[in-house]
């Protein structure tokens, strides 16, 4: 993944760093397909990858807004808690 | 790979609170004071059933003034007053169903800081697999978080 942040690769080269054998780099690469993270092109022989980025901003947004969801309810809370301190003195 | 599924699967907020640690617990277990903060805003008027004990659940009616509504719903793992709750959370609207939250109180005197960690949310292969659908998931809780 982090290969692919830095640009389109073709499979053997996303594989070279690790000591995998080409059918498991295979796999690898298309269960990262099959998840949606990266998409595919072939030219002749060659497979090139690429980052799909969506996924990952997307799940990324959602945990933002699920993140924002509760720093509002706690920003509600400070106010209730300091109301009802102020209620008793 | 594997990290990058698992980054997205947990988010953890802390603060501080000025009031003490049984006061802030009682907020978030009352029915009476959970009515009264815990609306995204204050368009909202809230109805909130809590059955306080482990295996007990609860569910929080949320009536915005248009007359949308939303609930959420779950089931309470574990209470250990004052210090922690775990309870599930599900939107009835199943834009998120079982996913954990956990909330510890920890004593600072007059203050009390209040650790909340949100877990089992959707991982991106779930998303992977329900392409479209979770697409248009999306975009509803865009549109019922801005409400």
């Amino acid at each position: 993944m982090r290969r692919l942040a830095q640009g389109e690769a073709s499979v053997g080269e996303l594989g070279r760093p690790f000591s995998m054998s080409a059918p498991a780099i295979s796999r690898h690469v298309r269960v990262l397909e099959s998840a949606g993270l990266l998409i595919r092109k072939k030219r002749g022989r060659v497979h090139r990858c690429r980052l799909n980025p969506r996924p990952i901003q997307e799940a990324t947004g959602w945990i933002e807004e699920c993140r924002k969801h509760w720093e509002a309810r706690f920003d509600a809370l400070e106010k209730y808690l300091a109301d009802w301190s102020e209620e008793e003195e | 790979m594997a990290e990058a599924a698992a980054q997205t699967e947990e988010l953890r907020i802390n603060r501080t609170f000025a009031a003490p640690r049984d006061r802030v617990f009682a907020a978030w277990t009352e029915p009476r004071h959970l009515s009264r903060w815990f609306a995204p805003n204050d368009q909202f008027e809230l109805n909130v059933d809590v059955d306080l004990r482990a295996g007990g659940s609860y569910r929080i009616e949320m009536n915005h003034q248009d007359g949308n509504r939303h609930v959420a719903f779950g089931e309470y793992q574990e209470i250990t007053k004052p210090e922690r709750l775990v309870f599930t959370w599900s939107w009835e609207s199943g834009i998120a169903t079982g996913t954990l939250v956990t909330v510890e109180f920890i004593d600072k005197g007059a203050e009390t800081e209040v650790q909340l960690t949100h877990e089992k949310l959707p991982s991106t292969d779930v998303r992977g697999e329900h392409g479209k659908g979770w697409n248009g998931c999306l975009g509803r809780l865009e549109t019922y978080l801005a409400a």
